[in-house]
């Protein structure tokens, strides 16, 4: 590691800034993926804003029920007499945080199962690949339901844990496969064979090359599982098996569909953190879609104008 | 017809052993509650009923989960043998019922909405992806792509209630639930059919709706690559008549996206639960709402592994299906 | 001269597809005795299937054999693992066909040859090595190419660069498989008398693997033919090329471009 001791503190500080520009630069090669970032950027400032400025406190029971929106009540009350705006509001950040942790652990976790099995020997590939499949197989609902009810049997607080955790459990293997099947195919590259030929340890190959190889691929399943963590949550909370004292939208939903909302007209409460939940999975979905894109230059479609200037820097070379 | 020996003993293989996962796990998940779960569950009947409950329940619920004391081990192999025997346990709920008579009412009505939104997904998806794919870069590309997405953001419980408001809440163009209106008597006629189909629109509706985005967007993706590719360049020299060559692309990208199905599968198994409850279907999914809010374990487990087995099979099926459909493992027998 | 290589009656075979039940087995390999001396450039020659990169990737481990022995220096190596096995890596090294492939594209050529001298725990200096060694692959001056990404310099410059790669290791053997069938014809001799020029400066001892002829003939003093997984000619470069012995020599001598015989 020699060689990093000459960088000082600032250039690494540059370097770093450099290297986010660059991959924001990634980000809008794409139209898809460009429109899912600006849409996640503003649901993130809302989520941020909502944790300081709430207009009311968003459990209070302080309003006449079942309001429809009115100058007090932007968006109306609920059934029980809270703000829907204020719920709106301030639910926004739980449901951020629990969709990006389930996307960063359940990658992570994905990510170490996926390129350890890339790199195992012939055996514990196929034990690592038959867990992965049960994962994969068993509708994620009934796994959502199995652990829930074990945690609910648990009778003891612990704020999102048991939630992110059942998220966790049930969506990380879709990613497994991918890195898999990912890590397989690049650990067959020249380049890789040859840091094995001049001696590099395995952890060094996954650290140094393999990671590096597949960032596109894990940036793109980071938005998948943080999509499936947002849209878990909302059937978490859908079947009861959550902590439903807990302000955020999957909570407003099922307490909604509980006072049957759907059925006595109060679009005001069911509509908002349906809408807002769409909004979200979708801005997922696009940066899921467009990164896809970007790292399979097989879809990749070249305007005319683009074609021109790679011809050119060929016939450079 | 040649058959890929090797490649069923494999896929057999694999049932067996992700089935023995599912069962072990369905076998493990209620030990890990803390605490005896049949004293749990006496504990909150007996609050629900303001104690009117008879102490002899309590040692029923025991039995009801082998819960004899015995070495785990031996457990096991009880739970074993009595799956074996379809001896799924009484379900608390409807006491006394088996588990298993509750299952065979149901889990026909769940494989059904199952097989059909699955099947219809497949299809229109598929074909949606193709238009974009052979549009790609041009609006009707876009529209296609945001369109799909765009459903695939709907949880699919939001989606059934949007649905369910409209069509029949509001618009009482369909019923509000049920499998079949209860004025026809069940059996192979012609009013009892079509009065299936009529219940079954809507929640068929909502599962499409909300699982067309993958097939479609699978399909763009897959047929993408294979018109850019150079035999398809080829043809298109020889002088192939364009919807010749569109669908050479389009069968050689449908079969990567059959791979796609074991997921689908568990998905729409996901989707057809939580639906259930929503449209009153009376499938596995509304039982299995109801046994979790009234903590029946034996007839959760059941539901569980009822469910697991059926997506199984599936997936075997399919997996046969593409051997014999996938050259490449159709020629590897020897 | 004394020899450095050696094989033993080389077999290898590959199962077509693995699965619970075995499946067929195809012969890539077929009782291959080959040796090669110090300091000198043994061609193996062959068509696409011959067998001939299988030799290779078997000569550095990638693959293990499935009969036969490997000889380094009188030393039954063919069973080598662990420490063992890197130390005789680092003897002998190998270098790639495809120089677009062979590079890491996310990292820079001065990473690429740094990693290796780190490896080896070289004593001296590391930029200077880094330099000289960049200087010995005739990529001057270093510092301006220290600093590129693969996809910013040329197929010959990458493939210059994985040979430092390699030289840093100080090998005793050198394995070329096919190091300049990607290239332009332009670039193919310029690689080539680098290539020479290791050896003299260097000592080193290198096996060329092509199925072009005409390069053969340039570098090489040595070569063995190879058809079907089996050694069908050998002998001095000039000697098999004059009078080829072997049906199949005889065939790949035709078929290969004469640049210099009107059509």
């Amino acid at each position: 590691m020699g060689s990093i001791n000459h960088v000082s503190g600032l250039e690494k500080i540059v370097g770093i800034i450099r290297k986010t520009k660059s991959t924001l630069g990634i980000l809008f090669q794409n139209g898809k993926s460009a429109t899912g970032f600006i849409i996640l950027v503003s649901i993130s400032i809302f989520a941020i804003a909502g944790l300081f400025f709430a207009p009311y406190n968003p459990d209070a029971y302080m309003f006449r029920r079942s309001l429809p929106p009115n100058s007090v009540n932007i968006l109306g009350t609920t059934g029980y007499g809270q703000d829907v705006f204020s719920q709106l509001f301030a639910g926004a950040a739980p449901t951020l945080f629990i969709g990006f942790s389930v996307g960063i652990l359940g990658t992570l976790i994905s990510v170490f199962v996926g390129v350890l099995s890339g790199f195992a020997s012939k055996r514990v590939n196929d034990l690592i690949n038959s867990i992965v499949n049960i994962f994969l197989v068993v509708p994620g609902v009934l796994l959502i339901m199995l652990f829930g009810t074990y945690f609910l049997g648990l009778k003891e607080n612990l704020g999102y844990v048991p939630t992110i955790l059942i998220l966790i459990i049930t969506g990380w293997a879709f990613g497994a496969r991918t890195f898999r099947s990912v890590t397989l195919s690049v650990s067959k590259r020249d380049y890789i064979l040859s840091s094995v030929l001049i001696g590099e340890s395995k952890v060094s190959i996954i650290f140094r090359q393999i990671i590096k190889a597949i960032m596109p691929v894990i940036v793109s399943n980071f938005f998948f599982t943080a999509m499936y963590g947002v849209m878990g949550l909302t059937f978490v909370e859908y079947l009861g098996v959550g902590n439903l004292s807990q302000v955020n939208w999957g909570t407003m939903l099922y307490w909604a569909i509980n006072d049957e909302a759907y059925l006595t007209g109060q679009w005001w409460w069911i509509l908002p953190p349906s809408l807002m939940i769409s909004a979200l999975m979708f801005s997922f979905i696009l940066l899921n879609f467009g990164l896809d894109e970007i790292a399979n230059p097989s879809l990749r479609i070249y305007n005319k104008k683009n074609r021109k200037a790679k011809n050119v820097t060929d016939t450079q070379n | 017809m040649k058959i890929p020996v090797r490649y069923i003993i494999n896929k057999i293989f694999l049932f067996i052993v992700v089935l023995f996962g599912a069962i072990t796990l369905n076998f493990v998940l209620p030990r890990l509650i803390p605490g005896n779960p049949a004293e749990t569950i006496y504990q909150d009947v007996v609050k629900a009923s303001g104690g009117a409950v008879n102490p002899v329940y309590l040692k029923q619920l025991e039995a009801e989960y082998g819960l004899s004391h015995a070495p785990l081990y031996v457990q096991y192999l009880t739970y074993l043998s009595d799956l074996f025997h379809g001896n799924l346990g009484v379900s608390i709920t409807y006491y006394p019922v088996p588990v298993s008579t509750i299952l065979a009412q149901a889990l026909p009505w769940t494989l059904f909405l199952v097989i059909t939104s699955i099947s219809i997904s497949f299809f229109i998806g598929n074909r949606m992806g193709r238009y974009g794919g052979i549009n790609r870069n041009t609006w009707k590309d876009l529209t296609v792509d945001i369109f799909s997405m765009f459903m695939a953001s709907f949880p699919a419980f939001v989606m059934a209630f949007i649905i369910l408001d409209i069509f029949a809440v509001n618009g009482k163009l369909f019923p509000l639930g049920g499998a079949y209106s209860s004025s026809i008597n069940a059996g192979f006629t012609i009013p009892f059919i079509i009065s299936v189909i009529y219940h079954a629109f809507l929640p068929v509706l909502t599962i499409v709706l909300t699982s067309l985005g993958g097939w479609t967007l699978g399909m763009r993706n897959n047929i993408i690559p294979n018109l850019n590719s150079d035999f398809i360049n080829y043809s298109e020299n020889l002088g192939m008549k364009s919807y010749q060559i569109k669908s050479i692309a389009y069968r050689n990208a449908i079969l990567p996206n059959l791979t796609g199905f074991s997921m689908s599968i568990g998905l729409s198994m996901s989707g057809v639960i939580i639906e259930e409850s929503i449209f009153s279907y009376p499938g596995v999914g509304m039982y299995m709402i109801t046994a979790i809010d009234n903590l029946d374990y034996p007839l959760m487990q059941g539901i569980f592994l009822m469910v697991i087995i059926a997506v199984l099979v599936g997936n075997f099926i399919v997996d046969l299906l593409y051997g014999f459909l996938d050259p490449r493992i159709r020629q590897e027998s020897g | 001269m004394s020899q450095i290589l050696r094989t033993e009656s080389i077999s290898k075979e590959f199962m077509v597809r693995k699965g619970l039940v075995t499946g067929n087995t195809i012969k890539a390999l077929n009782d291959v005795n080959i040796y090669l001396e110090e300091r000198e450039i043994l061609a193996l020659v062959g068509a696409s299937g011959s067998g001939k990169s299988t030799l290779a990737r078997i000569l550095v481990f990638l693959y293990r054999p499935t009969s036969g022995k490997i000889f380094f220096q009188d030393q039954d190596v063919t069973k080598y693992k662990g420490r063992k096995l890197k130390k005789y890596r680092s003897d002998v090294q190998m270098v790639f066909q495809d120089p677009y492939a062979s590079l890491d594209p996310y990292h820079t050529v001065d990473w690429h040859i740094r990693r290796p001298l780190i490896l080896s725990h070289y004593k001296g200096n590391v930029e200077e090595r880094i330099d000289e060694l960049l200087e010995m692959v005739r990529l001057n001056p270093p510092s301006y190419y220290r600093e590129k990404f693969p996809h910013q310099i040329s197929g010959g410059q990458r493939q210059r660069v994985y040979l430092a790669r390699a030289l840093a290791l100080e090998p005793k053997v050198l394995i070329a498989d096919e190091p300049v069938s990607m290239l332009d014809v332009s670039l193919r001799i310029e690689v080539l008398d680098l290539l020479s020029s290791i050896r003299e400066k260097l000592g080193v001892s290198i096996i060329y693997i092509t199925h072009d002829l005409n390069t053969v003939s340039v570098i090489s003093d040595r070569i063995y033919v190879l058809h079907d997984g089996k050694v069908v000619e050998s002998g001095r470069t000039q000697d098999v090329i004059a009078n080829p012995s072997d049906s199949y020599t005889r065939a790949l001598i035709e078929a290969a471009p004469d640049p210099y015989k009107r059509l």
